[in-house]
C-alpha cells in the first residue's frame, strides 16, 4: 500500500477481547460500515445498527436511552436544541387544518413557534391561561384541536398546571399532549400519561452551560413513528455534544437537589424583603401553586421569579448591580443568572396578555447556580439595598 | 482575493484576548451582557441565536461562495428544511429537480405537502421543463447540480434567468462541486445549499449544513428560522469544519484528478458497460460541465455488466473502497444503490431516477490513484 493510501486507511489499534473503555467514546465518525452487503442487511443491523450519524450514532444513542429511562419512558430522539425538539414534536403530529392550544404563560419561543410559524403552514391556534380549565376544555372540544403544547412549571413565571386534569381532558378529546418539562427536570412528572416529553438538554441535563441540545421522549411506538421525520429534518445532535450531556447527567441528581435547596432558601429570603412585592416559586409554601406542585413533583428546581417594588429603570439597575448573578437568559447551569423578564421573554405579548401572564416591567427571573447560597443571598441583599426610591 | 487565500483567512481573525490564531471553540451556551441597557452590544446572547465559532464559519463560507451571508445548521437536510421553511407557506408552490436527492424528495412529499405546500418535480436538465412547471403561486425553484447519484446537470444561469423573470427564488444544492468548482450565486441563483458533512469537512468527522444567500433580507429570514426552530450547528462541529475547509481546494484538486483517472480506466474496462463522469468527453452534458464549473468533482458512477449479482460481487470484493453511502471524504466510498440505498424503492421508481441494477456509485477519495485502480481492477476481475 502506498503511503498516500495508508494515511486515509490507518492501521487499527485493536482492543483485546473484553478490554473496553469505561466511558462511551465520542463516535465522531459520520459513517459506519459492514464487511459485506449481506451483513448490513440482517435484522440486527437494520434495527440496532448504525449507518449514518444524521440517522443515529452510538454516543447519542446511549444518551437517548438514559434520558428516556429518567423520564419513565422507553425511547427518545435527541436533537440539536430544545427548540428543535419542540419542532419535531409539533411537525410529527400536525398537518394543515389542525388547531394547537398554547398558553399565555408559555416560554416565548414556544409561543412564537405556535403563533407565528404554524399559521404559515396552514394551522390555527388558541392561546388561553394554563389555569383556565373551562377555556382549556372548550378549546380541546373543538374538533380541529389536535395538540396541546405546555410547560410545568411554566417559564418564566413558574405557574403550575394541573397535569392530571389537563391530561384527562386531552384524552377525552384525543388531543396529543406535548409537555416541555425542562423546568421540572428529567425525573419529575414521568407518572403522568403525557404523550411526549420535550427537554432542553442545554439546561439541567448538561448543567454546565457548555453545550446545546434537546430531546423528545416518549414510548417506543411514538418514537418509532417520529424517527423518519427526525432523520429527514436533519436536526441531529452532534455526538460531541451528546458526550458532554451524558457526562453532565452523572451529576444531575446532586446538582438538581442543590439548585432546588438554594432556590428555596433564596425564595424565602426574598419573600421577607420589603423591596420585593411578590415571589413566584412553587417550592415556597405561600405560593398559590405549592400544594399542586407538591403532589406532582419531588423537588421544585432552581428558577424563580419575583416582582420588585420598583420602576423598570430601577429594576434594570438592580440587575446590573448584581455581581455574582450574570445578566443573561438560559438557566440550569452551575453559574447563577438573572434576566429582566419583560425585555427578554415578554415582548411578543400585548400589555393585557403580559398582565395575564404575570409579567411586569419590575419582574426579574433568576436561575440559581451552584455557588454557596449565603454568597448569593448576600449579593441579592446588596443589590436590593441599592434600589433608590 | 484568491480562493485558497479566502479558504485560509476569511472569517477568521486572531483572538483579541490571547492572540490565538485559530478561532476558539466557544462552547458557552450563554453570553454575559454588560448591562440590561447594552443587551446584545457584543452581538451574542445565547448560542441558539448565534455563536462566535459558528459565526466565523458562516463568514468563511459566505466569502467562498461570494454570497452576502450564511447560516450553518445541524445537517445538510436541516439546511434544506430551513430554506423550505423560510421561503414556503401554505398555498405556495415549489418546483424541484426530478433527480433531487431522496431526502429532498421526502421533505417535499412527506412533510411540506402535509402543510399545504404544492410541489412539481421537473426535469432540471431542461430549462424549458422548469419554465413549464411554474405556476402563479410558485415561490421557489430548487435544483441540484450535479445531481445525486445520476450526475445530471442543470443549467444554473438559464434556470436563474427564468426564476428572475418571474421573481421566484432559485436555490441550488451545491454539495457535489463546492464553491471551489462552482458558484451558483455568481451564475444568478439566490441560495446555495450545502451538506458540509461532505467536502467542507472532508474527513468523515462531522455532520453539518449551510445556506449561503445573495441578500441580507434572505439571510434574515434564514436566521429567524435557524433561531426559532433551533437547527443550529454545534461550535465544535463548526471548528472542525473551519479547519477542514482550509484544505478544501487541494483535496478537491487531487480527488477530482483521481476521479478522472478512474473514470478513464473504467471506460476502457470490458466488464464496464457505461461510465458517467462530467470530465469524460462521453458525458452527455460535458460542454455545460466545462462552462458552468471550473472542475468536474470527485463523484462518478458506472454500470457493470451482469446486473444486481455483478454489482453485489464487486461490492464484496473491493478492499480499499469502503462500503458506505456518504461522499466527499478522504476515504473512497463505494455504493450499489439497488442493494443498499435504494433497496426499498420500487423498481419502476428506481428506473425513473436512472438507477439501474448494475449501477455503482463511487466517491473518490484521497488515496493514491494507482492503489484505487488496482483495487477496482481486482474486484472487476472477480465478476
Amino acid at each position: 500500500m502506498k503511503k498516500e493510501t495508508r494515511v486515509t486507511h490507518p492501521p487499527e489499534a485493536k482492543l483485546p477481547d473484553g478490554n473496553v473503555p469505561v466511558v462511551t467514546p465520542v463516535y465522531r465518525s459520520v459513517k459506519f460500515t459492514y464487511p459485506t452487503i449481506e451483513a448490513s442487511l440482517t435484522r440486527d443491523a437494520k434495527e440496532g445498527g448504525f449507518d449514518y450519524t444524521r440517522d443515529s450514532n452510538p454516543t447519542t444513542r446511549e444518551l437517548e436511552l438514559t434520558v428516556a429511562e429518567l423520564q419513565d419512558r422507553d425511547d427518545a430522539v435527541a436533537v440539536s436544541t430544545g427548540m428543535a425538539a419542540i419542532w419535531l414534536a409539533l411537525l410529527g403530529n400536525l398537518e394543515a387544518g389542525n388547531r394547537v392550544v398554547i398558553f399565555v404563560e408559555s416560554y416565548r419561543p414556544n409561543r412564537i413557534a405556535v403563533r407565528r410559524f404554524l399559521p404559515k403552514l396552514g394551522l390555527d391556534f388558541a392561546m388561553v391561561s394554563v389555569h383556565d380549565h373551562d377555556a382549556i376544555a372548550r378549546e380541546f372540544a373543538d374538533a380541529r384541536t389536535k395538540l396541546v403544547l405546555f410547560e410545568a412549571p411554566t417559564n418564566p413565571m413558574l405557574q403550575v398546571p394541573d397535569l392530571e386534569r389537563i391530561v384527562t381532558l386531552a384524552k377525552q378529546h384525543d388531543v396529543v399532549t406535548v409537555l416541555d418539562n425542562t423546568f421540572a427536570g428529567l425525573h419529575n412528572h414521568g407518572r403522568f400519561e403525557i404523550d411526549y416529553f420535550v427537554h432542553s438538554l442545554t439546561k439541567y441535563a448538561n448543567g454546565h452551560g457548555d453545550v446545546m441540545g434537546g430531546v423528545v421522549i416518549a414510548d417506543k411506538k411514538r418514537i418509532r413513528a417520529l424517527k423518519p421525520l427526525a432523520i429527514n429534518m436533519g436536526s441531529t445532535l452532534d455526538p460531541g455534544a451528546a458526550f458532554l450531556i451524558a457526562r453532565g447527567l452523572k451529576t444531575y441528581f446532586v446538582r438538581f437537589r442543590q439548585h432546588s435547596a438554594s432556590a428555596l432558601a433564596i425564595a424565602e429570603f426574598l419573600a421577607k424583603r420589603k423591596e420585593v412585592a411578590r415571589v413566584f416559586y412553587p417550592g415556597l409554601p405561600s405560593d398559590p401553586g405549592h400544594a399542586l406542585a407538591r403532589k406532582q413533583m419531588a423537588d421544585f428546581g432552581g428558577v424563580l421569579s419575583f416582582d420588585l417594588r420598583a420602576s423598570k429603570e430601577q429594576t434594570w439597575a438592580f440587575i446590573d448591580a448584581l455581581e455574582l448573578f450574570t445578566t443573561t437568559s438560559s438557566l440550569g447551569s452551575t453559574e447563577s443568572l438573572a434576566a429582566p423578564v419583560q425585555l427578554y421573554l415578554g415582548t411578543d405579548l400585548t400589555a393585557d396578555e403580559q398582565a395575564r401572564a404575570h409579567i411586569k416591567d419590575c419582574t426579574v427571573r433568576i436561575a440559581i447556580g451552584l455557588e454557596h447560597v449565603d454568597d448569593l443571598i448576600a449579593d441579592l441583599d446588596q443589590a436590593l439595598r441599592k434600589i433608590i426610591r | 482575493m484568491g480562493f485558497s487565500t479566502k479558504q485560509v483567512h476569511a472569517g477568521v481573525v486572531p483572538d483579541p484576548v490571547s492572540g490565538s490564531i485559530l478561532t476558539p471553540i466557544y462552547q458557552s451556551t450563554t453570553f454575559v451582557q454588560e448591562s440590561v441597557d447594552q443587551y446584545l452590544s457584543k452581538g451574542f446572547s445565547y448560542s441558539r441565536s448565534g455563536n462566535p465559532t459558528v459565526r466565523a464559519l458562516e463568514q468563511k463560507l459566505a466569502a467562498l461562495e461570494n454570497g452576502v451571508a450564511c447560516t450553518c445548521h445541524s445537517t445538510g437536510m436541516a439546511a434544506e428544511q430551513v430554506v423550505f421553511q423560510a421561503t414556503l407557506s401554505a398555498g405556495d408552490h415549489a418546483v424541484i429537480s426530478d433527480v433531487a436527492y431522496g431526502g429532498t424528495y421526502r421533505l417535499a412529499t412527506k412533510i411540506y405537502s402535509r402543510f399545504g405546500v404544492q410541489f412539481t418535480f421537473a426535469d432540471s436538465s431542461n430549462p424549458d421543463s422548469v419554465r413549464k412547471a411554474l405556476r402563479d403561486n410558485t415561490k421557489l425553484i430548487f435544483t441540484e447540480t450535479p445531481a445525486n447519484p445520476t450526475l445530471k446537470l442543470g443549467d444554473i444561469a438559464a434556470i436563474s434567468k427564468i426564476a428572475k423573470e418571474r421573481k421566484i427564488l432559485h436555490a441550488v444544492d451545491n454539495t457535489f462541486l463546492t464553491p471551489y468548482f462552482q458558484r451558483p450565486l455568481e451564475l444568478g441563483a439566490n441560495i446555495s445549499v450545502h451538506s458540509t458533512t461532505k467536502y467542507f469537512d472532508g474527513h468523515n468527522a462531522t455532520v453539518g449544513g449551510a445556506v449561503i444567500v445573495d441578500s441580507a433580507e434572505l439571510d434574515q429570514k434564514m436566521r429567524f428560522v435557524q433561531n426559532a426552530t433551533g437547527v443550529i450547528m454545534s461550535p465544535f462541529v463548526a471548528w472542525l469544519t473551519l479547519q477542514g475547509t482550509k484544505t478544501l481546494s487541494i483535496r478537491l484538486e487531487r480527488q477530482s484528478a483521481n476521479a478522472q483517472a478512474i473514470a478513464e480506466f473504467l471506460e476502457a474496462h470490458p466488464r464496464v458497460a457505461q461510465v458517467r463522469y462530467p470530465g469524460l468527453e462521453s458525458f452527455p452534458q460535458h460542454a455545460l460541465a466545462k462552462t458552468q464549473a471550473s472542475g468536474f468533482g470527485a463523484m462518478l458512477w458506472f454500470e457493470v455488466e451482469g446486473g444486481v449479482k455483478a454489482g453485489k460481487k464487486l461490492m464484496d470484493s473491493v478492499k480499499l473502497c469502503t462500503l458506505a453511502e456518504n461522499l466527499g471524504s478522504v476515504e473512497t466510498l463505494i455504493t450499489h444503490p439497488v442493494t443498499m440505498t435504494h433497496a426499498d424503492v420500487e423498481p419502476a421508481e428506481r428506473r425513473r431516477v436512472g438507477i439501474t441494477d448494475g449501477l455503482v456509485r463511487l466517491s473518490v477519495g484521497l488515496e493514491d490513484v494507482e492503489d484505487l485502480i488496482a483495487d477496482l481492477r481486482q474486484a472487476l476481475d472477480k465478476i
